[in-house]
């Protein structure tokens, strides 16, 4: 029965090209919009390379130390976390690990005679937090935390030696030679946190630690990863009561403000305290329902048309004995197939979409665009996500069948004999 | 005529029901793309106050002690570096005028300084001792140092280029029209002094130049040009300037042309040319980096999506609705009626429907932007400096209005170019071949 309705729906569609054609048109547009956004969140919010704790995993970016002297001067500047902060931040229950790493833009590095170069200093649990797929070669340990080491982004060693096979050989950075012990898969631009084209170890001499042996500030962005069994506002919590103590310490008129914020709200940059993931996305929500349900108004308006085009049909066909269910399979079976066609149009358009405006559509709703960010890597698993694959179609679908279903149940509502004298 | 089409939209009332719900969500959703890209719009359609075309920005640079090309045995002194550039640029034949720019004090710079100043009570407009916050520009007067005529500036007195005062005072000021509207209540300040935000020095206005935003998006606001007699007075590290392109110098060949043979002139030791970029291109940089571009992208994909599902929706409707009446048209073509009276039912019809719907999502708008305001495109330290005016985007029912009659004109053209064409189409069908169809 249902191949039946299936060959009926698509003579049908080759009948009324125009109607189809516009249902298709209007269903990719939807799917299109809403999958990029879908993409978009994903990749920022979700568990990508080599960010794949990003869901248990506590941020410490900076610390905003404002300062009020006796004669009405203030200023107030952010700085990074001190060592001592860090080893203590270490120590908190629920701890997995906690990783310490500054660099990027701040630092100029020229390595073995290239400008500019994107290097960061990190500490060992780095490695813990982000799981970095190590190509060759294995991450620098505490035994190593003062030796001249690095590990490279395969794209770095390829842009250096042509190679990816560089274990054991040396670099120079910044006039100090360093030698690779590690080569890992190159992350990309959507992973800022981490992303960096070689990393070595925090307590290397070009580490310009201009605050150093300040109890609070200094100069690492802290990522925390928090136990599985933790409650993690228990433990940002505790981030909180430490700097407190540590900054009852220090004079009065200093004023310690941390920016402690789980991965999504980081990304979100949400300004309230307390807020759930549900309200910093509200926004966002609005609009993706805005691109379902106008879309999805458009058809019903059209199906509407449609099937008081064709009460003549329902009442030859209910004249013959075809029950209310029958109809409704049949009207339903017609949708699904535009709908589905849609859908894969829709899904295609937003891979091309995505991959084409890579460089800035991660960016999109950000409010501050580092323009002089590396370019992002987009990969399969970022496009094919079951799970976002799924729900678009999902609700695309539910909205399909609901704009087709309420002008269907209307139109049966008449009688075979009202159904016939419309024509 | 309207009788009978409101007797047909009457008749189809359940289709026409979905197509104004449609019609009422995209006027809603189109207002709300449209309202920010109107504000960015509108504050960019605010007068620069400088000329940014011909405008370079010379970069000057030292290298760290960490750098691989850092010479520690060098101890050049940097200003007579810096100066040396100065003078090799200045000699250039296509440059017009050079000035140094110092951090900060020139337009889409990317940060500001602003302090608050202070006016006598004996000077001010209504007679009482007067606090301004402005934003401060330092800039020097040294020989051939030309920050005004460099950038433009606009003597608010005469209407010409601005022209730079060495008049050896370290405490001489230039304030922008604002500035000088608001704190004197006149254009007539030159000669009077305010004073800084200390309190302590006594600053003299020795010019008033036209209103300059300090970003390309900003509302202007109050501007105080602080003018140092020479680079000692003012402590100058390694410092950038700007060039004037003298009119019909071709820059991108001019740019070619100074990578390759003036660069290596500058700089020493360790200090070096950085290169030169275009004030235009460093200022829409800036734009993109405060989110401006993404912003446009956003909210014009937004919009087009709303243009194509109203498209869609009225084309759709109207064409399978023409069909549907070809036996009615059939029969008025037979009775006399033209094919235009027959486009111009189908066009009323759906100007009626777009404006009914419209005006049926206004009042929704109305409480959206009473309870949560208009769009917040811009990023909060710019809205937190600027000096009201009589803007469009400022006066709240000007702004609303406005975003309502481009959203309105949007959607009704949209309407009637889905409309206009399944009506020709029916209009054009011969009465005999309607009504035998049926």
């Amino acid at each position: 029965m249902i191949l039946i309705y299936l060959k009926q729906a698509y003579r049908m569609m080759l009948q009324n090209r125009l109607y189809s054609a516009i249902y298709v048109v209007g269903t990719a547009l939807s799917v299109s919009f809403v999958m990029t956004l879908f993409i978009i969140f994903y990749i920022k919010l979700g568990p990508v390379y080599p960010e794949y704790n990003r869901s248990r995993t506590v941020s410490m970016n900076y610390i905003t130390l404002e300062v009020n002297s006796d004669d009405g001067w203030f200023s107030s500047s952010r700085y990074g976390a001190s060592q001592n902060l860090c080893n203590l931040l270490r120590e908190i229950d629920g701890c997995e690990a906690l990783a310490t790493h500054c660099g990027g833009h701040s630092y100029s590095f020229t390595v073995n005679e290239i400008d500019n170069c994107d290097g960061r200093f990190v500490n060992n649990d780095f490695w813990r937090v982000y799981d970095f797929e190590f190509l060759a070669g294995k991450p620098f340990t505490d035994a190593d935390a003062h030796s001249p080491l690095v590990v490279v982004s395969e794209n770095f060693a390829r842009q250096l030696f042509a190679t990816a096979d560089v274990v054991g050989r040396e670099i120079n950075i910044n006039n100090t030679r360093n030698r690779i012990v590690g080569v890992v898969k190159s992350p990309g631009g959507c992973t800022p946190d981490c992303y960096s084209q070689f990393w070595i170890p925090a307590a290397h001499s070009l580490l310009n630690n201009e605050k150093a042996g300040h109890s609070i500030v200094g100069e690492y962005e802290v990522e925390i990863l928090c136990s599985p069994s933790y409650d993690i506002d228990n433990i940002v919590s505790n981030v909180k009561g430490i700097i407190e103590r540590l900054a009852s310490e220090r004079p009065e008129n200093e004023k310690y403000i941390p920016k402690i914020a789980r991965h999504w709200a980081k990304i979100l940059n949400v300004k309230d305290e307390e807020p759930t993931l549900l309200d910093a996305l509200s926004k966002y929500i609005y609009v993706i329902m805005a691109l379902l349900f106008i879309p999805a108004l458009n058809l019903g308006g059209m199906i509407a048309t449609r099937m008081s085009n064709r009460m003549d049909e329902i009442g030859v066909r209910k004249s013959f004995g075809a029950t209310n269910v029958n109809i409704v399979y049949q009207v339903l079976c017609e949708n699904m197939l535009l709908t589905a066609m849609g859908t894969v149009t829709g899904l295609l358009l937003a891979y091309i979409i995505t991959y084409t405006a890579k460089d800035w559509i991660l960016t999109i709703f950000d409010v501050y665009v580092n323009t002089l960010a590396p370019s992002n890597i987009i990969t399969g698993d970022m496009l094919l996500n079951p799970t976002i694959i799924s729900l678009t179609v999902l609700l695309i679908f539910l909205l399909n069948i609901i704009s087709a279903l309420l002008p269907t149940l209307y139109s049966l509502r008449h009688s075979i004999s009202e159904s016939l004298n419309k024509k | 005529m309207i009788k009978l089409i409101l007797h047909q939209m009457w008749n189809e009332r359940r289709q026409n029901g979905w197509l104004f719900l449609e019609i009422v969500a995209v006027s809603i959703f189109l207002w709300l793309a449209i309202d920010p890209l109107f504000i960015l719009e509108s504050r960019r359609s605010i007068p620069a106050g400088y000329v940014a075309d011909n405008l370079y920005r010379i970069k000057l640079k030292e290298y760290k002690e960490t750098h691989i090309k850092y010479n520690k045995n060098c101890r050049e002194n940097s200003l007579e570096v810096c100066r040396n550039a100065f003078n090799v640029v200045k000699s250039i034949p296509e440059v017009e005028y050079v000035c140094t720019a110092i951090d900060r004090s020139y337009p889409n710079s990317g940060s500001i300084s602003s302090s608050i100043c202070y006016i006598d009570s004996t000077l001010s407009a209504d007679g009482e001792t007067k606090s301004l916050g402005a934003v401060f520009y330092q800039i020097t007067s040294e020989e051939g140092d030309n920050y005004p005529a460099t950038f433009g500036l606009v003597n608010a007195l005469t209407g010409e280029t601005a022209q730079i005062v060495n008049n050896g005072n370290v405490n001489s000021v230039f304030v922008s029209r604002s500035f000088a509207m608001e704190g004197f209540g006149t254009l007539n300040v030159v000669g009077k002094k305010i004073r800084d935000s200390g309190g302590k020095s006594e600053l003299m206005i020795c010019g008033v130049v036209e209103d300059i935003p300090f970003q390309q998006y900003a509302n202007p606001t109050h501007v105080v040009f602080h003018t140092y007699p020479s680079y000692e007075s003012r402590y100058m590290g390694v410092f950038d300037m700007f060039i004037r392109l003298k009119e019909g110098v071709d820059g991108k060949a001019f740019m070619r042309r100074f990578n390759e043979e003036i660069t290596p002139q500058l700089g020493g030791g360790n200090i070096y040319c950085g290169g030169i970029k275009s004030h235009i291109d460093e200022r829409d940089e800036l734009n993109e980096m405060m989110g401006y571009g993404n912003t446009y992208r956003i909210q014009t994909a937004l919009t087009l999506f709303a243009v194509l599902c109203t498209f869609l929706g009225v084309v759709g409707t109207f064409w399978m609705r023409a069909n549907a009446r070809r036996r009615d048209i059939g029969l008025m073509r037979s009775v006399g009626a033209s094919s235009g009276r027959i486009v111009a039912q189908f066009v009323v019809e759906a100007v009626l429907l777009v404006t009914v719907a419209f005006l049926v999502a206004q009042p929704l708008l109305m409480h959206k932007v009473y309870a949560m305001g208009f769009a917040e495109p811009l990023v909060d330290f710019i809205t937190r400096t600027d000096v009201k005016g009589d803007y469009i985007h400022d006066i709240a029912w000007v702004h609303f209005v406005a975003v309502s009659i481009i959203s309105y004109i949007i959607i009704l053209l949209v309407a009637l170019s889905g409309v206009v064409i399944p009506a020709c189409r029916i209009a054009r069908i011969l009465p005999s071949e309607a009504l035998r169809d049926e």
